[in-house]
């Protein structure tokens, strides 16, 4: 083997260094060009990251409970716990609603059932009045059918078409009656043109448990507002109750409105409203 | 005392609720909100010939009377067609809009009255006068309050009287 008898000058001992890093990294060199080609061109590094992406997001939504539903759990749990508070003041009103709705709706059901049976069973043995009191409903029929009993707050006697109050009745001193009737008239007037109901009324105003049941006559209107379910046949109680005391208590002529009149009927509401309750 | 029913009426944004607000409440809002519906409201008026119970509805603006729920007229014993002395587009239909009142409810009064009066001069209040076809009983400011308790008076006593 030849060797040189004379060593290399530093010029020619970093020419072979060069060489030499050229013939051992080369391969690297061009691997290390073409992966930063990749990182730095989104298309094909998304090439070749996605399907990675994909196989792993396939194998948490398979195994995502097995991974993480213990840590989701525990910070879930913590979170619950220190909100109590926030999330009860976010369920109860609409919780309350919906309940409140669901046990009127069922007492009026049932209630509706009881006076259907009532009937039923007056009608069977009404010839012979000793046999319905054998026969007669039960006393725990009875019972239920009192438990949402429905209870008188403001009677209204309103002249129909200028909304002008007639007389009044309140168990609590409330706003001004006069604009409540007045309101009442809108209302009923809107509700009555806008549907184009021709001669038809308005009977009815509920929102939640307060209802204002309306009795039309020609040339006036009471209107009873209460709460409670209200039965068919306790409607019909009340409607003969107001119309007795329409015939008893309003003089014919109501065209002229004066505080003579309303204090009248006023007075006369009360007399005969203020120990009222709705029987069957 | 007696009860009366007064119905404010007129197309939309004349100062129909301003009137209403102050002639009630005595207080002025210069923000528009639009009437929804109907807004009741009652005021005790005294006069000469006795008191009286007025309940005063505020009806919500429209372009024509003959879009105003026909019920909401029943049973008035005054209407007060208002418009906007700044605006041509609310009294441009005034002939036909009195007749129509006049023939949903034969038995009332109907008072025609300018509104917004503060914004324009006296000399322009003479012509529009001159410009409206029909007489105007009034030009009323809610803003600064001039002749709004005039006006509610001036129909108690009619009432009353």
């Amino acid at each position: 083997m030849n060797r040189p008898s004379s060593s290399p000058t530093p010029e020619e001992e970093a020419q072979l260094l060069q060489q030499l890093r050229q013939v051992l990294l080369s391969e690297d060199r061009e691997a290390l060009a073409a992966l930063r080609e990749i990182l730095e061109d989104e298309a094909q590094l998304s090439e070749k990251i996605s399907p990675i992406i994909r196989q792993h997001l396939a194998f948490l939504k398979e195994n995502f409970q097995d991974e993480y539903g213990v840590i989701v759990e525990e910070i879930v749990t913590k979170k619950l716990s220190e909100s109590q508070d926030e999330i009860v003041n976010m369920i109860f009103p609409k919780l309350n609603t919906i309940i409140k709705k669901f046990i009127t709706a069922q007492f009026q059901m049932l209630k509706e059932g009881i006076d259907t049976q009532i009937k039923t069973v007056q009608n069977r043995f009404s010839p012979k009045n000793i046999f319905s009191r054998f026969f007669g409903p039960s006393d725990s029929d009875i019972v239920l059918s009192q438990l949402d009993s429905p209870e008188v707050h403001e009677i209204y006697l309103v002249q129909r078409e200028s909304g002008l109050l007639l007389g009044s009745y309140a168990r609590e001193k409330n706003t001004d009656q006069d604009v409540i009737a007045g309101m009442l008239t809108a209302i009923k007037s809107f509700a009555e043109d806008a549907f184009n109901r021709g001669k038809e009324d308005l009977e009815m105003i509920q929102y939640e448990n307060y209802k204002i049941f309306l009795q039309n006559l020609p040339s006036y209107y009471f209107a009873v507002a209460m709460t409670g379910s209200i039965s068919a046949s306790e409607k019909e109680s009340l409607s003969n109750k107001l119309i007795t005391f329409a015939q008893d208590n309003v003089p014919f002529d109501t065209t002229v409105v004066n505080s003579t009149l309303t204090d009248q009927v006023s007075n006369a509401l009360r007399e005969d409203f203020d120990q009222f309750s709705i029987q069957h | 005392m007696l009860s009366k029913k007064i119905i404010l009426t007129g197309s939309f944004g004349v100062g129909k609720t301003s009137l209403f607000e102050r002639f009630i409440n005595n207080k002025f809002e210069d923000k528009y909100l639009t009437t929804i519906g109907v807004k009741v409201g009652k005021k005790l008026v005294n006069t000469d010939k006795g008191d009286l119970s007025m309940m005063i509805w505020d009806i919500a603006g429209e372009v024509a009377q003959n879009k105003v729920p026909t019920s909401y007229f029943l049973g008035t014993s005054g209407i007060i067609y208002v418009f906007d002395v700044t605006r041509p587009s609310t009294y441009g239909n005034i002939s036909q809009d009195i007749e129509y009142l006049k023939s949903v409810n034969k038995l009332t009064t109907i008072k025609i009255v300018g509104n917004k009066k503060d914004l324009v001069s006296e000399d322009d209040l003479l012509a529009l006068r001159e410009k409206i076809t029909l007489p105007v009983d009034l030009f009323t400011s809610a803003k600064t309050g001039e002749n709004v308790e005039k006006l509610f008076h001036d129909f108690a006593v009619e009432m009353v009287g």
